[in-house]
C-alpha cells in the first residue's frame, strides 16, 4: 500500500523472563495510512504500548516486518533508529518524560538541535507559543503543571516536523478538563500538520475521535472499527 | 496535679518528660526503619567502605607502628645509649681526675669511635669502616650478639701476639674476608675473629658511612690512628645504679654541670638515647600520618558522593516517608543511622588491618631494624584512627543528609522532575564546621610536629575552598556563556549548569584527586632526583681525613704524582661546638629549624688566611693577611640568619676543651653543590693555629685512576682515612631509597583511594544521566552525539581541575620536600603535566565506562516504568 506510513506484517515480540519467555505481540498485521488517526484500545497488558514502542523503533520485534515511513526498522541499528525517530516520529508519553533539568524551551529544542537546526531555539519558541506556553519558556518541568508539561511534550513531539505522532495515554495523568484540552490541541495540530496519529488509550470517547480503532487483546489485533466512514455516512 | 498526669492517654506530649520520651521513641523508630532499609544490602556502598577502610587502616597502622618504635626506643633507652648517661668528647680522652670523679658516680666504660681505612693483608682491597674500640667491660647494657659462638672479649684479645677484631658481615662480603683472615688498620695487623649480628647501642651511633669494625682500646692505640687532632670521639657511658630512676639521672646531670660547667662535652641521657633517629622517625611518622589522613579526607569525598548517590536512589522512599508523616528530623536520623552503621563496618575492618599490619611488618623487619619493636595492642592509635573515621564520615555525609532532610513530600508525585535545593545551612553548617574542627584538633593532638599539621590543614582548607569556588565559577560561566553553535558542545555546557548538576562535587573530587596525584608524583620525582643526583663535573673523588701536619707536604707530593690527579686542595680541620651565642648559652638559643643542627653537637671548623674558593662575602669583610688581633670568625649567611647572628656579634666555641670567643666579621654564601671543602665557621688563623689539628684534603681526578690513588696513598699513609665521594653518596642514597620505598608504599594506598573517589565521582548522578540519555535517544540523539557531549563535558571539567592540580600539587610537594624532608625542591613540568594528562585520560575513560551504561541502557523499560 503506497499511501501507508506504517506497515506491519506478522509481528511477533517475545521477551524473556525468569518464569520463561512471554509472548507480548503475537502476529500483528497493521497498516496505517498517511494522515490517518488510529486509536489502539484494549485491556491492560494486551500489548498496546509495546506495539507503539515497536512503531517508534524503541522495541525491536522478534520477527515479522515493521516498515515505518519507508524504513525497514528491523534492518536499522540503534543509531539509525535514533535518526529515524528524529526525522519521522514524535512521541508523547503518559508520564511526559521531559528532561527535568532542562527548561521547557530546551526540552523542545533538543530534537532540532540534534538535527543541526541553527534556528532550533527560535522554532522551539514558536512551537511553545502555538501550545500557548510562550510565557513558560524558561520554566523547568518541576515548575509546570501536568497539563503544561504535556503541552511541552506535544510541542517537542512536533518540533522536528515528525510525520507520525505516537501518543501513549497522553491524558492518563491529567484531569478531565485539562485532558480534553490537550486532546483538542493534539487533534488540531494533527490536522494542521497533516501528520499521522497513533493513539493508545483506555478512554472509548477519546478513541472514538479517531478515524479507526484497532482493538488489541492478548497481543493480537481483533476487530478494527472504521469510524471515519461511519462519520462520513452519518 | 500536673497536666502530664491528667492527660496520659491523649497521645500528645504534654510535659518535658513525655517530650523526652517521645524523642527517644522517635530515635528508636528511626533505628528500626534504618535497619529495615539496610535490608537492601551494601550495594552502592563498596566505594564508601573501601575509602573508609583504607584510610582508617593507614592511620591505625602508622600509629601502631610508630608506637611500637617509640615504645621500643624508650623501654630500650638504656641499651640503645649503652648507659644511663653518655658523655662524648671529640679529639681527646677524658683526664684522670674527671674520670675518677665520674667513677665515683657509678660504673663507667670508655669507648672510642672513629672512621678509618681497613685493608686486606698485602694491601689488596680497602674499605672505609666505622671503628669502635672498647674495653673488656663493654657493653654496660644489652649484649653484643655475634653470628657464631664466642665472647667479644676473647675475640678482641691479643692471641699469639696478634690482636683480634669483629666486623659487620657487610665488610667481610665487600673485601672477600672470612673469619681467621688478617686485616690491616693503620699500622696494625689484626685477625678477623667474628662477625657481628646485633650491636646493642648501634642506633645511638648516628649515620654510618661504612661497616662497623670493633677492636680493643689497646689495639686501637697500637694502630697509630690516635694522633693529636685526629677525629676520634671518646664516649663515656655511665650506669648510675641497677634501678636508677629519671630523678637519679637529673640529679646526676645537675652534679655534673656544677662540677664541670665548661667541659664542652655532649651529654645524652637514656630517655633521649637516639635523638637523630627519633627526629627522623617523627618526620616519617608525620609524613605517613598526613598521607593516611589525606587518604581519609579524599576518601571523605568518596563517602559524600556515595551517600549522595544512595539518597538519590532513596528519593521516593524519603518523599513517601514524609507523605505518611515522618518529620524532617526523623528523615535525617534514619539515614544518619544507616551511614553510621555502615561506617562502623568500614572502621572495624580498617582497625583490624591497622592492628595486624604492624605486627606482620615487625616480624618481617625483625632482622633489619636496629632495635626490637614493641608490637602489641596500642589503644591510642586505634582510638585516634576510628575517631578520624567516624568524624570524616559525619563531616562528609552531613551535606547530602541535610539535603535529603529538606526533600519535599511532593517529590513523590513529581518523580525526579524537581531538583532539591542543596547546601549546608544553619545548624547543619555549624555541625559540619564543628566536626571538621574536631578533625583538626585530633590531628594536632595526635601527630608529631603540630606546625606542619597546621600548614597541612591550611592547605586542605584552601584547596577545598578554591575548588568549591572554581566549581561555582564554572557553573556561573556555563550559565552565562552565549549558546555555542555545536549541539554537542551546547549540551556539554548546559550539563554543567543544569539544576542539580554535580559539577561542584565533581570539580571537588576530581580537583582533590588530581592534586593528590600531582603532589605524590612530584614528591617521587624529587626524591628520585635526590637519589640519582649526578656529581658535579669537577666534584672531588675523595676526601682524605686525619692528615697530620707533618705528613701534609709529602701527602700532596705523593697525590700529585699519581696518574689522573688534577688538583689537591687541603685545609686544616678541627671539631668544636658552639657554646655561647652573644652571651646566651647555645641550649637557650631558639634557632630557625633549618639552622638548629649547627648548634647541636660538634661541628667541623677551620681557619684560613684567604677566602675559601666557592665562597662569596655578602656582609662584612675578610680579615687582612697576617691578621693578629682578637679572634674573628666568618659564618655562612643561612646559619648566621638562622641563629640570629650579625656582623659584630660574638660566639664562643669550645675546641679541645678550650673556649674561644670570636667576633663575627663576615658572612658568606657558599656553593655547597660543588662538594669542595667549605665550613660553616671559618676562623682567622691566629685563633686556631696553635691548637692540635689535622688536615682535610680533597682530590679532583679522573675516575679510572681512583683505585690506584687509593691504594698508593693508604699504603703510604696508613693512618689517613679516605672517603670516596661516590661511596658516601651511595650510603646516603641507600637511606633515601628506604625513604622512597615508604613514600611509595603509602602513596599506593592514597592513590587507590583517589581512584575509588574518582570512580565514585563519575557515578554521581548516573541515574539521571541514564534517564536523560534514554529520552535523548528517544528524541533522535545518536550515541556519537551523546559521547561527544559527555567527552566535552569531562574535558571542560578535566582542563579546569588539571590547572588547579598542577599549581596546588606543586605547592604541596614543595612544602613536603623542602620543609618536612629538608631537600631542595625542583618543579618537574613533564612529571606534573604527564600526571594530570594521564589522570585526566583515566578519569575520562572511567567516566565513559560509567556513562556507557547510560548510553547503552535499554529504552523501553525506563519509559514504561517511570
Amino acid at each position: 500500500m503506497s499511501d501507508s506510513v506504517a506497515f506491519l506484517r506478522d509481528v511477533q515480540l517475545t521477551l524473556p523472563s525468569k518464569a520463561g519467555s512471554v509472548d507480548i505481540l503475537r502476529g500483528i498485521d497493521l497498516e496505517v495510512a498517511r494522515g490517518e488517526t488510529l486509536g489502539l484500545v484494549g485491556p491492560s497488558g494486551s500489548g498496546k504500548t509495546t506495539l507503539l514502542m515497536v512503531l517508534a523503533g524503541l522495541e525491536r520485534a522478534s520477527s515479522g516486518v515493521v516498515r515505518v515511513a519507508d524504513h525497514d526498522l528491523s534492518s536499522l541499528d540503534e543509531d539509525a533508529l535514533a535518526l529515524f525517530r528524529r526525522d519521522h516520529v514524535g512521541i508523547i508519553f503518559q508520564a511526559f518524560h521531559l528532561i527535568p533539568t532542562m527548561t521547557a524551551l530546551e526540552n523542545v529544542a533538543i530534537p532540532l538541535e540534534f538535527k543541526g537546526d541553527e534556528a532550533a531555539f527560535a522554532r522551539a519558541e514558536e512551537r511553545l507559543k502555538r501550545v500557548e506556553l510562550g510565557h513558560r519558556l524558561h520554566h523547568y518541568p518541576g515548575q509546570l503543571s501536568g497539563g503544561e508539561q504535556q503541552r511541552v511534550a506535544l510541542a517537542r513531539a512536533l518540533a522536528a516536523g515528525a510525520s507520525m505522532i505516537l501518543a501513549d495515554e497522553p491524558t492518563g495523568n491529567l484531569d478531565q478538563g485539562t485532558g480534553s484540552r490537550i486532546i483538542d490541541l493534539l487533534f488540531t495540530t494533527q490536522r494542521e500538520t497533516g501528520s499521522t496519529l497513533v493513539l493508545v488509550t483506555h478512554d472509548p470517547d477519546l478513541a472514538a475521535r479517531c478515524d479507526r480503532i484497532a482493538h488489541i487483546a492478548d497481543g493480537q489485533i481483533g476487530e478494527v472499527e472504521v469510524l471515519a466512514e461511519r462519520r462520513k455516512s452519518a | 496535679m500536673s497536666v502530664a498526669e491528667t492527660s496520659p492517654a491523649s497521645g500528645y506530649a504534654t510535659s518535658t518528660s513525655q517530650t523526652q520520651l517521645s524523642w527517644l521513641s522517635s530515635l528508636q523508630l528511626s533505628f528500626k526503619i534504618a535497619l529495615r532499609e539496610l535490608r537492601s544490602g551494601l550495594q552502592g556502598f563498596y566505594i564508601f567502605l573501601s575509602c573508609l577502610t583504607l584510610g582508617v587502616a593507614a592511620i591505625a597502622a602508622i600509629g601502631s607502628f610508630s608506637a611500637a618504635i617509640e615504645t621500643g626506643l624508650s623501654t630500650q633507652g638504656r641499651t640503645i645509649l649503652g648507659g644511663d648517661v653518655e658523655l662524648r668528647l671529640v679529639h681527646r680522652q677524658m683526664d684522670a681526675q674527671k674520670l675518677s670523679w665520674l667513677r665515683g658516680q657509678g660504673s663507667v666504660i670508655e669507648v672510642a669511635t672513629l672512621r678509618a681505612m681497613v685493608t686486606t693483608r698485602g694491601g689488596g682491597d680497602r674499605a672505609l669502616v666505622e671503628l669502635k674500640a672498647s674495653g673488656g667491660d663493654y657493653p654496660l647494657f644489652g649484649e653484643l650478639e655475634l653470628l657464631k659462638e664466642g665472647s667479644l672479649n676473647t675475640h678482641l684479645s691479643q692471641q699469639n701476639g696478634t690482636w683480634g677484631a669483629v666486623a659487620d658481615p657487610a665488610l667481610a662480603e665487600r673485601l672477600g674476608l672470612k673469619v681467621g683472615d688478617e686485616i690491616v688498620l693503620g699500622n696494625l695487623n689484626l685477625t678477623l675473629r667474628g662477625l657481628i649480628k646485633r650491636e646493642p647501642d648501634r642506633v645511638s651511633g648516628g649515620f654510618f658511612f661504612g661497616p662497623r669494625v670493633m677492636l680493643s682500646k689497646q689495639a686501637l692505640l697500637e694502630t697509630g690512628l690516635v694522633q693529636p687532632g685526629s677525629l676520634i670521639y671518646w664516649h663515656y657511658k655511665i650506669k648510675l645504679g641497677e634501678n636508677a630512676t629519671a630523678e637519679d639521672i637529673t640529679a646526676f646531670q645537675q652534679r655534673l654541670e656544677a662540677q664541670f660547667p665548661d667541659e664542652g662535652w655532649r651529654v645524652r641521657s637514656r630517655d633521649n638515647a637516639a635523638p637523630g633517629t627519633k627526629r627522623f622517625i617523627d618526620r616519617l611518622v608525620l609524613f605517613l600520618s598526613l598521607v593516611g589522613l589525606t587518604a581519609l579526607i579524599v576518601g571523605g569525598l568518596g563517602i559524600g558522593n556515595a551517600v549522595n548517590n544512595f539518597l538519590e536512589a532513596r528519593r521516593r522512599n524519603i518523599a513517601m516517608l514524609k507523605c505518611i508523616g515522618a518529620p524532617a528530623a526523623s528523615i535525617f536520623q534514619i539515614y544518619m543511622i544507616q551511614v553510621l552503621l555502615l561506617a562502623a563496618i568500614g572502621v572495624s575492618v580498617g582497625l583490624t588491618l591497622g592492628l595486624v599490619l604492624p605486627i606482620i611488618l615487625a616480624h618481617v623487619l625483625n632482622d633489619v631494624l636496629p632495635i626490637k619493636l614493641s608490637t602489641g595492642l596500642y589503644g591510642l592509635p586505634l582510638f585516634t584512627a576510628s575517631t578520624f573515621g567516624f568524624l570524616i564520615t559525619v563531616a562528609f555525609a552531613l551535606w547530602p543528609l541535610s539535603t535529603a532532610r529538606s526533600l519535599p513530600a511532593t517529590a513523590l508525585f513529581r518523580s525526579n522532575i524537581q531538583p532539591v535545593g542543596s547546601g549546608l545551612k544553619g545548624k547543619y553548617l555549624m555541625a559540619f564546621l564543628a566536626t571538621f574542627s574536631a578533625i583538626g584538633v585530633l590531628a594536632l593532638l595526635s601527630f608529631p610536629e603540630p606546625r606542619f599539621t597546621l600548614y597541612y590543614f591550611g592547605g586542605v582548607i584552601a584547596s577545598f575552598a578554591i575548588l568549591y569556588g572554581l566549581g561555582r565559577a564554572l557553573v556561573a560561566m556555563a550559565r552565562h556563556v552565549s549558546r555555542p553553535r555545536a549541539a554537542a558542545l551546547r549540551f556539554a555546557v548546559t550539563n554543567l549548569h543544569r539544576p542539580g548538576a554535580p559539577t561542584v562535587s565533581v570539580v571537588l573530587s576530581l580537583g582533590i584527586g588530581l592534586t593528590l596525584f600531582v603532589t605524590l608524583a612530584l614528591l617521587d620525582a624529587n626524591l628520585t632526583r635526590e637519589l640519582r643526583q649526578n656529581l658535579p663535573e669537577k666534584a672531588p673523588a675523595f676526601f682524605f681525613m686525619d692528615i697530620q701536619p707533618g705528613e701534609l707536604e709529602s701527602f700532596k707530593t705523593a697525590g700529585l704524582a699519581t696518574d689522573g690527579v688534577e688538583s689537591i686542595d687541603t685545609v686544616p680541620m678541627l671539631r668544636g661546638r658552639i657554646k655561647v651565642v652573644n652571651g646566651v648559652p647555645s641550649k637557650d638559643v631558639k634557632p630557625a629549624q633549618d639552622a638548629a643542627w649547627a648548634l647541636r653537637g660538634d661541628r667541623g671548623l677551620t681557619y684560613a688566611e684567604t677566602l675559601p674558593t666557592g665562597s662569596t662575602i655578602v656582609a662584612g669583610e675578610w680579615w687582612p693577611p697576617g691578621y693578629d688581633g682578637p679572634p674573628l670568625v666568618s659564618f655562612t649567611k643561612d646559619i648566621a640568619d638562622g641563629i640570629g647572628l650579625t656582623i659584630g656579634d660574638t660566639v664562643t666555641v669550645n675546641v679541645l676543651g678550650r673556649d674561644i670567643q670570636a667576633t663575627v666579621s663576615s658572612l658568606r654564601e657558599v656553593e655547597w653543590e660543588s662538594l669542595g671543602i667549605n665550613f660553616v665557621m671559618v676562623f682567622s688563623p691566629n685563633a686556631l693555629r696553635a691548637a692540635p689539628h689535622t688536615h682535610l684534603a680533597t682530590i679532583v681526578m679522573a675516575q679510572e685512576h681512583e683505585s690506584k690513588l687509593l691504594a698508593t696513598l693508604t699504603k703510604q699513609f696508613p693512618t689517613v682515612t679516605a672517603v670516596r665521594v661516590r661511596d658516601a653518596l651511595d650510603a646516603v642514597s641507600d637511606l633515601l631509597g628506604k625513604l622512597l620505598f615508604a613514600v611509595r608504599g603509602s602513596n599506593a594506598i592514597t592513590l587507590l583511594v583517589g581512584i575509588l573517589v574518582l570512580a565514585g565521582a563519575m557515578a554521581t548522578g548516573l541515574k539521571s544521566r541514564i534517564y536523560d540519555a534514554v529520552i535523548l535517544k528517544t528524541l533522535g540523539a545518536t550515541r556519537r552525539q551523546l559521547v561527544a557531549a559527555h567527552a566535552m563535558e569531562y574535558a571542560l571539567l578535566g582542563a579546569l581541575t588539571s590547572i588547579f592540580a598542577v599549581v596546588a600539587g606543586a605547592a604541596a610537594s614543595f612544602g613536603i620536600v623542602r620543609f618536612v624532608m629538608g631537600f631542595d625542591w625542583a618543579f618537574d613540568p613533564l612529571t606534573a603535566l604527564g600526571t594530570v594528562v594521564f589522570a585526566s585520560a583515566v578519569t575520562v575513560i572511567a567516566g565513559f565506562a560509567t556513562t556507557w551504561r547510560a548510553l547503552t541502557a535499554k529504552v523501553a523499560p525506563i519509559l514504561r516504568v517511570d
